[in-house]
């Protein structure tokens, strides 16, 4: 009975941390330690509902080697740079960037976690983690965009290297055309979604080397924006066949890939 | 004794056989670089930098985009009047409109030493870094284009193009 009360406690604080997660979002949604980020947090629920002022405490590498935000100054006297902006009921939001927040290198910084409280500390959320950073370390990946940061105006090409996958169509199949299919934000009270703009464009595959293709295109040329639809982000696949067992074509496909687009002066 | 004279013979000969004159190319004239960017340019190579990749030393940092796309469609005219910068024109034909501005007036940084060239349009103006002006000896035209991130302003992406005089 004690054991089954341990697992039910359990689950009950997994779903907290769930709900609690759920709360948060970010611009742009992902970041490198280098990168400005701006994150809004929903207090809703929490004790500090219906606060007039917040701020933040904020802290990085969760799992050890962390360091406090330059703002966690004095826990009872939280200095203005510490102080977040009001968006909404309950809803508040700051901006930093990692490397400056924390003091650390890019790549000693991982994730990171934070609480609101007000400038005392008499009242606080619980904590929100863990948040990743965007690694600096380059990670080989079935698909892969080049360049690794893009907006809508320059050359995007779609890699996929069969070489490194561990699903049988993906490493046999016969890459012939890539789709592409371009997505705003939307939000809603589970969090934000992603609707696509317009139908996906097809595009023509070459083989770069053995196991290797590649697609190109450029999103303004490729895509009809429609005015005042801000797109965030598209997504891919590979298409091509493989042989069944009478040695007959079958259509497949790769998994499908994600890219933020990053806006660029 | 002959023996080494002989020696001394051969070795004094293939000292002589080897050294003779490099044919290099004349260095040419003195350059007057703002005068020499005149012209009608047509694309003849396009590359690609990530920036972001070569910032964190990652692999893949960059590619040829020649044969993508029908970047060698793009000329770019650059009038002088009076030995001064005046108009330019692009005309894309079916290449990617590396510059967005059709026409308008150029003028350079420095006429003497130029590392930026301006391009004005009647609303735009777009600011390209010459990566070098052509000489006698190498007659091309190189130029950068950067791209920024819009809120850290982290370079991110560079194209550079090579034109030949039309």
């Amino acid at each position: 009975m004690k054991h089954n009360k341990k697992i039910i406690g359990f689950f009950i604080g997994m779903l907290a941390l769930f709900t609690v997660n759920g709360q948060v979002t970010f611009s742009p949604a992902s970041f490198t330690p280098i990168d400005s980020v701006t994150l809004v947090v929903d207090v809703t629920g929490t004790p500090m509902a219906g606060a007039t002022e917040a701020y933040i405490w904020i802290f990085s590498n969760i799992s050890g080697g962390g360091k406090d935000g330059f703002t966690n100054t004095a826990w009872n006297n939280s200095p203005p740079s510490a102080k977040m902006k009001n968006v909404g009921t309950n809803k508040w939001q700051f901006g930093f960037v990692g490397t400056t927040m924390f003091g650390q290198a890019p790549g000693e910084l991982k994730d990171f976690g934070f609480l609101v409280k007000s400038q005392t500390g008499s009242s606080q959320t619980p904590d929100y983690k863990p948040y990743k950073f965007d690694q600096i370390v380059f990670t080989p990946t079935v698909l892969r965009v080049f360049p690794s940061k893009v907006d809508l105006s320059d050359v995007v090409t779609l890699n996929f290297d069969q070489t490194l996958s561990t699903d049988i169509n993906e490493q046999r199949m016969t890459p012939t055309t890539a789709t592409v299919g371009i997505y705003k934000d939307s939000a809603a009270s589970d969090g934000p979604h992603y609707v696509q703009v317009g139908s996906d464009i097809t595009l023509p595959v070459r083989k770069t080397s053995d196991q290797h293709w590649s697609a190109s295109f450029i999103p303004s040329s490729s895509f009809s924006m429609p005015a005042g639809v801000v797109i965030t982000r598209f997504r891919y696949k590979f298409h091509g066949t493989v042989l069944d067992n009478t040695g007959a074509p079958s259509n497949v496909a790769s998994s499908e890939g994600e890219q933020l687009f990053t806006s660029m002066k | 004794m002959k023996r080494n004279i002989i020696i001394a013979g051969v070795l004094a000969w293939l000292l002589a056989a080897g050294c003779k004159p490099e044919n290099f190319k004349p260095v040419g004239k003195a350059g007057t670089p703002a005068a020499s960017l005149a012209g009608t340019w047509k694309i003849s190579k396009v590359t690609q930098k990530d920036e972001n990749a070569a910032n964190f030393g990652w692999p893949y940092q960059v590619t040829d985009l020649t044969s993508l796309f029908p970047y060698t469609d793009f000329t770019l005219t650059l009038n002088m009047n009076g030995g001064a910068p005046a108009t330019f024109t692009t005309t894309p034909g079916q290449s990617p409109r590396i510059i967005t501005i059709a026409s308008g007036n150029w003028s350079v940084d420095d006429p003497v030493y130029p590392k930026v060239l301006t391009l004005a349009g009647a609303s735009d103006t777009a600011t390209i870094t010459l990566g070098s002006y052509p000489t006698e000896v190498d007659p091309t035209l190189k130029i950068t284009l950067a791209k920024h991130d819009a809120a850290t302003g982290r370079l991110l992406i560079s194209y550079s193009y090579v034109f030949v005089k039309q």
